[in-house]
């Protein structure tokens, strides 16, 4: 799905990509494993986000998230070079982040210019991909590659994909797990494809409402909204929907499960959702 | 210049400048080369189909500005941007502005995911 943004694909779509949506956001493990097994997935973010970070053992945190290697998007307000390494400063807006880009190995020795990294200068727009370092309870970037921006476009789908990964592990935390990836997954195809971005609402499952009435649409959400494994009961739905009686209950319990949206699951008296 | 850097300057689009007076902000959008004031005291800023905003220069242009630009200055009550800085942004490939527009609407009316302090 990133792989079609544009964004992060010339650095090999795979390490942008697929780091992205294979790791997940749960991969970090905590608590009882004795080794911490450090997250691997590179979080977009902004130079705000990046000062909010908190150093955590090895590792820094930001909101509820393991966080060690990050992409960024900005405008290079100043840049300074010395022997071991070249230092920007970075900004997108919401801050500035410092970041640091050391030599490569490759150009030390004499003679040989190899790949000297390209100063960039003033004024111009850079993605990177970098490690978070703290120096004095000042959070730096040790950046792992920079690389100019073309396509301004990057700038827009960057701001949309820090969003996208705040909704999603605010969604996670919650645990709803079936609307951020619905309401998300089609607003993204869809941006990806040019257009249609506004008729996307992220706030409520509003596709689910074709077809079902005020009465039907209440069951509905409330059965989907449980994550009790046996379901939702009846008198469960009649005591959290105080307003409807039974056999309104009733009826848009049967119109659901004709439909498909809802399932049977310990008795006839409990209904599990299907999506 | 500096001091410009301390604080975030949140990306706005025209409808949001009223909220901002007296604030630092940035803008995208197009600048026709008809737009520009003889005198190189100000521009107008076209940052959607429909709207244009009026930036104001504190030295004149010295330079013909045209297609994507960002000026990152101060609103004043006017709704006029009072700018403190500007880019000529390039692109290799055509920059979207109505994406663009979409998505800082979008950030503004999520703030719990895309803060600006």
């Amino acid at each position: 799905m990133f792989q079609n943004s544009g964004g992060m694909q010339d650095f090999g779509g795979d390490f942008g990509g697929g780091g992205f949506q294979v790791g997940g956001f749960g991969s970090p493990a905590v608590g009882d494993r004795q080794k911490k097994i450090r997250s691997q997935n590179i979080v977009p973010v902004t130079a705000q986000n990046v000062s909010e970070m908190i150093p955590d053992d090895s590792a820094f945190r930001l909101g509820d998230n393991d966080v060690s290697h990050v992409t960024m998007v900005g405008t290079v307000i100043h840049s300074e070079k010395s022997q071991t390494c070249t230092t920007y400063k970075i900004d997108d807006t919401t801050g500035t982040v410092i970041v640091k880009h050391w030599n490569s190995l490759d150009s030390e020795d004499d003679g040989m210019e190899g790949e000297e990294s390209p100063v960039y200068e003033q004024g111009s727009t850079v993605r990177v991909f970098a490690q978070v370092r703290s120096f004095q309870k000042i959070v730096t970037l040790n950046a792992l590659h920079i690389r100019p921006v073309e396509d301004l476009n990057e700038v827009t789908v960057h701001m949309l994909e820090c969003i996208k990964f705040n909704m999603v592990s605010k969604a996670k935390k919650n645990q709803k797990p079936s609307f951020p990836n619905q309401s998300s997954n089609a607003g993204f195809s869809q941006f990806s494809s040019g257009g249609g971005f506004a008729g996307n609402q992220m706030n409520q499952p509003s596709a689910m409402n074709m077809g079902m009435n005020a009465v039907q649409t209440q069951v509905w959400q409330l059965i989907e909204g449980s994550t009790d494994p046996g379901g939702m009961s009846i008198t469960e739905i009649r005591s959290t929907l105080k307003g409807l009686n039974l056999n309104r209950i009733k009826e848009a319990l049967d119109f659901l499960s004709n439909e498909g949206h809802i399932y049977s699951t310990v008795d006839d008296e409990h209904f599990k959702s299907t999506s | 210049m500096d001091e410009l850097y301390a604080t975030p300057r949140p990306r706005v689009t025209a409808s949001m400048l009223p909220k901002y007076v007296g604030n630092n902000v940035t803008m995208v959008g197009l600048v026709d080369s008809g737009d520009i004031a003889s005198d190189g005291n100000s521009f107008r800023l076209k940052v959607d189909d429909k709207t244009a905003v009026t930036v104001v220069m504190n030295t004149p242009l010295n330079e013909l500005l045209e297609d994507v630009v960002e000026v990152t200055g101060t609103v004043n009550n006017q709704s006029h941007l009072q700018c403190i800085t500007y880019r000529k942004i390039t692109s290799t490939v055509e920059f979207s502005l109505d994406n663009y527009n979409k998505t800082v609407e979008l950030a503004h009316s999520h703030p719990e995911y895309c803060t600006y302090k």
